[in-house]
């Protein structure tokens, strides 16, 4: 004899999950309390997106400011002579801890859990207290760099509070990065083998679950100039001694990871504007996790391994990490040859940011040969702009491209094509100058080299980049905050004959994302599968 | 004969273990970067000469830092003890074997105090003392985290949340408690027995 549970007109007729859901969930609330209490992630997203958005502004007037001291070759004309070392510090720390990594942390927790079926991300809580963290920390942070703190700091108190905060966002990053791998594995919708999740959705797991063992080493060493900092100030030669430990986080080929998420976008956005099923998807998968092995820079510490640029394997990984982009680039241009591609805005910046991530990639190369002596020099710079200016541009596209799906609307396709192809110019002319100007023996991250007055006109056609992207961005933020404002058009549910599941719902999607129980999925491409069927 | 409906489907099936298990792959990636910048300034301080890095007069307790490991391997053994009784549906057991791990736990945090005032180390002055101060100290908070864990359990098991079917919090907890075992044998060996 068997015991039921339910009664049997209940089990013949089970209640949607989605019904279910929303009438257990009260309405969301307005206002700062509602955004701070959140446990809908396209909400955590969002403030992900956006604040890291705002600065990424503030960034790009520090680079800007510090490339047009560049163009003077006296120097110093702007910005007192000392404060140069932390302004070129707070510049890189700030576009990768609180621009690139965030930005795209932040689509993927709002995109992700969409893309595989889910109701919602693991550990909602989690989610919005490492976002409001890292609010709280990134702020934190340049308070520390206001008030003398940073790397060559003269400020105990300032260096120390850098360091508690710079704690802090790592920590933030690394709960949303936990938060953003477990969604991806453990609560796909049913049928969804990991073979079959969107190529963003493995992008962001490749790199959340390589963030996790990457970002703590950075801890550790956070840790131990803290106690040296605010006990000792024996072991570490003080403030000056600081970059040392903390720059291999800035640099190749630990960047290559903060910027792999943008591949995925990539792939994503050319498979529809071209109308195709991804080609060679399960190389361009593998290509991407191949990509964030080679971005694990844990073993490149400066302070820890001298000469490390000449090692062996670091020059072995540079030469493969060239790899990744190549093979995204070749399978979307495959894709793209057997599609009819819509010139779409998603398009323009999908394409700028691979291009981005080729030439950033090759670039890296070069970095290792002893040599060309290129260490030291802009040309790292110019390869560090490369790759995360790369996933600025990739970001930039995901918003063109999930706008609908985090506002419900979407941008007007004239203003961001032509933002796209300004800002592939803008960052072109950032990037390729530093290149050559490096093969001159300019030096990274000083203003003031009468010797080196030969780069003039290629550091000004630097600054001119830094000047025209600031101008993108803001331009961007205009034209996305008119889109996405209640006065924007609103877009429809699947405004690019969407492949994936996020085009499934309603734009912007419920609390609980799908308003009806998913079918089992058979495929990559669900959504297609069903408009083919 | 009726038959009974599909189960529901798990609103986060293995999450908990899943994102214990990142964590725990993070925490460990902290202990390693620790122990290579405490071996990087044990070399550069010491050359490799433990009388040069060890300080003058310092002494390490090596039976209170034994202890330490075997207490450990204990609470390790207790987390797994919890698991194998919830998996049987025996509470009582199960909240024993948790508190006993927390209790570990505080005994391991009693132990280091120990070995601190017996060390003596000047943080002020003292390379390895920065060093010894910044891996112990953070092992310490690691270890203050799997007593939360596993006190969370033991209220979760006495409210009876976890069952022979539904035990995946207290699994977590056991996977991070075998972790931290782990990672104080090699700051055992590294920071204690290496020294």
């Amino acid at each position: 004899m068997t015991i039921t549970e339910t009664r049997p007109e209940d089990a013949s007729a089970p209640a949607p999950v989605a019904a279910l859901l929303e009438r257990q969930e009260p309405a969301q609330q307005d206002g700062l309390v509602g955004w701070m209490t959140t446990v809908d992630h396209k909400r955590i997203g969002r403030i992900f997106v956006v604040i890291p958005l705002l600065y990424l502004v503030g960034a790009l007037v520090i680079g800007v400011l510090l490339g047009l001291e560049r163009v003077d070759p006296e120097g110093a004309a702007i910005l007192p002579l000392d404060k140069v070392a932390q302004l070129v510090s707070i510049y890189q720390l700030g576009l990768a801890f609180l621009v690139v990594i965030p930005l795209l942390l932040g689509i993927g927790i709002a995109i992700v859990p969409l893309q595989i079926g889910a109701r919602g991300i693991a550990f909602p809580r989690a989610a919005a207290l490492a976002a409001w963290s890292w609010v709280g920390g990134s702020a934190l942070l340049i308070v520390a760099y206001c008030i003398n703190g940073g790397p060559g700091g003269g400020r105990t108190n300032g260096v120390n509070l850098f360091l508690s905060a710079f704690v802090v966002v790592i920590l933030s990053l690394c709960l949303a990065a936990v938060c953003l791998a477990t969604t991806v594995m453990t609560m796909r919708t049913k049928g969804m083998a990991m073979s079959d999740v969107p190529m963003f959705a493995w992008a962001s797991l490749v790199t959340s679950s390589l963030l996790l063992v990457t970002l703590p080493v950075l801890l550790a060493d956070l840790v131990f100039l803290f106690v040296d900092n605010k006990h000792a100030s024996v072991q570490f030669g003080g403030n000056a001694a600081m970059s040392a430990y903390i720059d291999w986080i800035v640099r190749q080929p630990q960047t290559y990871l903060f910027a792999l998420p943008a591949l995925g976008i990539v792939a994503e956005i050319i498979a529809v504007m071209a109308g195709q099923r991804p080609a060679h998807r399960q190389t361009t998968m593998a290509a991407i996790g191949l990509g964030g092995i080679l971005g694990v820079g844990i073993v490149f510490q400066t302070a820890l391994t001298p000469n490390v640029t000449t090692q062996p394997l670091f020059n072995a990984m540079a030469i493969l990490a060239v790899l990744p982009p190549l093979i995204v680039l070749a399978t979307s241009g495959v894709t793209l040859r057997a599609g009819k591609p819509k010139l779409a805005s998603p398009l323009v910046w999908a394409v700028g940011a691979l291009l981005m991530a080729v030439l950033g990639a090759g670039a890296g190369v070069l970095t290792g040969f002893k040599g060309l002596a290129l260490q030291g020099t802009v040309y790292e710079t110019a390869q560090f702009h490369a790759v995360l200016f790369a996933a600025v541009l990739g970001a930039f596209g995901a918003l063109a491209y999930w706008g609908p799906k985090l506002w419900g609307r979407r941008l007007p396709e004239g203003p961001s094509g032509v933002l796209a192809l300004l800002g592939l110019l803008a960052v072109s002319l950032v990037v390729i100058p530093d290149l050559i100007a490096g093969f001159l023996d300019q030096p990274a991250g000083e203003v003031n080299f009468d010797k080196y007055s030969s780069a003039v006109a290629l550091n000004a056609l630097t600054f001119a980049g830094l000047a025209l992207l600031l101008v993108v961005v803001l331009a961007f933020g205009l034209v996305a905050l008119r889109a996405f404002s209640r006065t924007g058009a609103i877009a429809g549910n699947d405004p690019w004959d969407g492949q994936t599941l996020e085009w499934a719902t309603s734009s912007p999607p419920p609390l609980h994302n799908f308003t009806d129980d998913l079918v089992e999925v058979t495929s990559a491409t669900p959504l297609l599968d069903r408009k083919e069927a | 004969m009726l038959a009974l409906p599909p189960a529901p489907t798990p609103t986060r099936p293995r999450s908990l273990l899943v994102a214990t298990a990142l964590g725990v792959a993070g925490a460990a990636a902290l202990v390693g970067g620790l122990l290579a910048v405490y071996m990087h300034l044990r070399d550069s301080v010491g050359g490799g000469s433990t009388t040069t890095w060890l300080p003058s007069g310092v002494q390490v307790p090596g039976i209170a830092t034994n202890i330490m490991l075997i207490t450990m391997v204990g609470a390790s053994i207790t987390a797994q003890w919890a698991v194998y009784a919830i998996a049987r549906d025996n509470r009582r057991d199960t909240v024993t074997a948790l508190v006993l791990t927390a209790i570990f736990g505080v005994a391991v945090i009693n132990a280091q105090a120990f070995t601190y005032l017996q060390m003596g180390l000047d943080v002020s002055t003292e390379p390895y003392a920065v060093a010894v101060y910044t891996v112990t100290g953070t092992f310490l908070i690691l270890v203050s985290v799997g007593m939360v864990f596993a006190g969370l359990g033991a209220f979760r098991s006495l409210g009876g949340r976890y069952s022979a079917s539904r035990h995946e919090g207290i699994s977590a907890m056991a996977l991070y408690w075998h972790f931290l075992t782990v990672a104080f044998a090699a700051i055992w060996y590294f920071v204690y027995v290496v020294k």
